[in-house]
């Protein structure tokens, strides 16, 4: 699964990072495989979701967020 | 290695963004700084400086970046600084500033500029915040790993401030440590360098070596791991928490801050707030300045002895400073509002609430910063607009911003409406004047949004545009640093407006009492063809012609066949072209027009008010007003703005583009209304 799949204030740990535009800059920010990852927020109509990953407050894109996989 | 006491140190300071750089470059500098934020200065630097132990500071404040891989223009910019400045310009040493409650993704923009091997000193800052939430950092192991000078601040509470300052006038040596930036494999490929990163870096861009896109993506990525990797086992055992007395403060206020519903409904009031501020806060302090400037000119033009250079002072600068310094308390109260919510960390969370509306119209979450900014002046906000990625959303970004109404147009708006709707007018409990003035807004953003439409449409693009951005954690705003924003770009704006209306209300009264010879024979010609009228007729006359056959009088009224179709005559239309330079010369220029041919001091106001066409018709009625608000909210009238557009974009095509949508916009909506209106 992915993580726009994941629900608000579930946790999941990241298992792979698809390559893509974002994918270095998604590593840059820690979101690496192995880094567990929460939900703290989605914004409404398929906007940005927000997370917490490492201790740090993240969000991103949808599109962006489906290159991660947990 | 430095005998020179009055060698100065020069010394840049950089980080991510948001964790607090400009805090701790005011507390070093205070008010001892510039902004090279405004055209005409190329740098875009903030420096200041300090003396410490005799020895005189250069500190310079770059923007924050996330990395040494730039993604967005001010990115460029810093690691261009960093990588590329020649031997002389270059900083003395680096302050690498870390963030006590974010240290795992801060430090990994130091570990980067660590294997720079130049001199740095890494400043963890928060370390106050840190401890309450319950997070212990073993600061000499961390000097230790990485071999540097490691500090510990609170830049807000003024903690390990004197320590820096004590590092800072050190000469640093710097230690080469073992790279962990790259697998043994790839080393061996870079081969012997004098410093392996740099050489990395420059392969993984393409500037050497014979890299594919592929391999060089995956050498960046690689190094990303390899980093992290470094950084957790380093922080396992140097970083601690009690969990017990973490207080996330932060995640409950998103909980409702960035909520579904909740979220946008506080977002519109803080808007509300803002707008509510620019009207009617500001508007005592405003009174009170322009009727000062009415009594100064009164005062002076009493005292001083009757001639030219009276007339200069008290009818040309006079009301042409009043003009300017009018706008201060908006401008002061709309940068004051602005730091404090980049400050608290609130502006990220617009963007993250406002980007999926904004990509509706090709822009993204970030463009409301601009945006927002571009309500105050469009100059810095088409200069925010550099932390756009994506080269299309920036671009119509910059385009659509000088729609929004900057603080300029407030003035203009504000004669106006006061020309067509009286003070008392109230619209259910709201004055009408400023439901009007808010109608002004809504349309600038209305038009923004739609330009925007149009530029997407037409604008293609093959790059993908992306969004990662960081939540900064909500922290009280520092009012020294709100003061010294409010400070300096008050200071900014009534420096380079004041300039610009300073010359123009100048070269306007030369102008205006000066002329060929029908302006020279005006005395005879009324002596002779008015004999019937008393002598204060005939003076008033005199001064008519001679206005109307000036230097002034005959620009205004070559150009008068263009402007008349939306009701202006030929001395709007000096204010037109005065206003070419910026907008705020409208006010200005229309009270040294009229006051050339009055004897009393009256405000702008009334003034504009008594005029009179020949037939006895107010020469400001309904249609006219309308057709020049109109006229004033598309016109791109703001030289610093296409200067600014020019440098950003660096394309002459997309500058005129600019400005000529915007002048058709101006020309055609103002032509329609007054035409259906008179």
């Amino acid at each position: 699964m992915n993580l726009t799949e994941l629900k608000k204030n579930q946790s999941a740990i990241i298992s792979d990072v698809l390559e893509s535009d974002v994918s270095l800059k998604l590593f840059e920010f820690g979101l690496l495989p192995g880094a567990k990852i929460e939900i703290m927020n989605k914004a409404p109509f398929n906007g940005p979701i927000y997370i917490s990953v490492n201790g740090s407050l993240i969000s991103l894109r949808k599109a962006e967020a489906e290159t991660v996989i947990l | 290695m430095d005998n020179n006491q009055n060698h100065i140190r020069k010394i840049a300071l950089i980080g991510n963004p948001n964790l607090g750089k400009t805090t701790l470059f005011n507390s070093l500098c205070g008010l001892r700084q510039k902004t090279g934020n405004y055209p005409g200065v190329t740098v875009d630097k903030k420096k200041g400086k300090f003396k410490h132990q005799g020895k005189e500071i250069e500190l310079i404040d770059l923007p924050g970046i996330n990395s040494l891989f730039p993604k967005s223009k001010d990115e460029e910019l810093v690691v261009d600084y960093l990588l590329n400045t020649s031997q002389d310009q270059r900083p003395e040493k680096l302050i690498v500033m870390a963030s006590a409650i974010n240290l795992k993704r801060t430090l990994y923009l130091f570990d980067q500029i660590r294997d720079l091997d130049i001199p740095v000193i890494l400043v963890i800052n928060l370390i106050d915040v840190a401890k309450k939430q319950g997070i212990a950092i073993d600061i000499n192991k961390l000097s230790k790993v990485f071999g540097v000078e490691v500090i510990a601040i609170s830049a807000k509470k003024n903690q390990g401030i004197d320590s820096l300052k004590d590092v800072l006038t050190k000469d640093i040596e710097v230690i080469k440590r073992v790279p962990h930036f790259a697998e043994e494999e790839t080393l061996d490929k870079l081969g012997k360098a004098s410093n392996s990163y740099k050489k990395f870096l420059t392969y993984t861009n393409g500037k050497a070596g014979d890299l594919t896109a592929a391999e060089q993506k995956k050498w960046r990525t690689n190094e990303s791991i390899l980093r992290y990797k470094y950084l957790n086992i380093l922080l396992e055992d140097s970083v601690s928490q009690d969990k017990s007395k973490a207080t996330d403060f932060t995640t409950k206020a998103d909980k409702i801050l960035v909520h579904p519903i909740f979220g946008y409904i506080i977002f519109g009031m803080i808007m509300l707030l803002i707008f509510q501020s620019i009207f009617w806060l500001a508007s005592y302090p405003m009174d009170w300045i322009d009727t000062s400037f009415a009594w100064l000119s009164e005062v002076s033009s009493n005292a001083l002895p009757r001639g030219y250079f009276s007339d200069l002072l008290t009818q040309g600068i006079i009301p042409g400073v009043g003009g300017v310094v009018i706008f201060v308390p908006q401008i002061a109260i709309l940068f004051f509002l602005f730091s404090i919510l980049e400050e608290s960390g609130y502006m990220q969370r617009i963007v993250y609430l406002m980007d999926r509306f904004m990509q509706k119209f090709g822009m993204s979450g970030k463009s409301v910063v601009p945006m927002i900014s571009g309500l105050a002046c469009a100059i810095p906000a088409i200069m925010a607009a550099r932390t756009i990625e994506n080269n299309k959303e920036r671009l119509i970004t910059i385009l659509i911003t000088p729609l929004l109404t900057c603080s300029a147009r407030i003035p203009v708006y504000v004669v106006i409406i006061a020309l067509v709707i009286p003070d008392d007018a109230m619209i259910g409990i709201f004055n009408a004047q400023g439901i009007a003035l808010m109608g002004m807004y809504f349309l600038g953003v209305l038009l923004s949004l739609i330009s925007a439409l149009v530029f997407k449409w037409i604008l293609k693009t093959d790059f993908k545009s992306t969004l990662v951005i960081d939540m900064p954690t909500y922290l009280m705003p520092d009012f020294k640093n709100v003061f010294i924003s409010v400070w300096n770009n008050s200071k900014a704006f009534v420096w380079n407006a004041g300039k610009i209306i300073l010359a123009t209300s100048i070269i306007l009264f030369v102008l205006a009492t000066n002329g060929g010879q029908e302006f020279k024979n005006a005395e005879d010609k009324v002596a002779t063809e008015f004999s019937h009228l008393n002598e204060e007729e005939q003076a008033l006359e005199v001064s008519s012609i001679q206005l109307e056959s000036s230097y002034l009088g005959t620009i205004g009224k070559s150009i008068e066949p263009a402007i008349k179709p939306l009701g202006y005559d030929w001395k709007i239309g000096i204010s037109l072209i005065t206003s070419l330079a910026a907008r705020e010369v409208f006010v200005g220029t229309m009270s040294t027009i009229y006051a050339i041919n009055s004897e009393e001091e009256m405000t702008i106001r009334d003034r504009l008010k008594s005029q009179k066409k020949a037939d006895g018709s107010m020469v400001f009625g309904f249609a006219t007003s309308i057709s020049l608000l109109l006229f004033y909210a598309f016109a791109l009238q703001c030289f610093s703005t296409v200067a600014v557009t020019y440098k950003e974009t660096k394309s002459i095509k997309w500058t005129s583009i600019q400005f000529l949508y915007m002048t058709a916009l101006a020309y055609f909506s103002a032509l329609i209304a007054y035409q259906l209106l008179s």
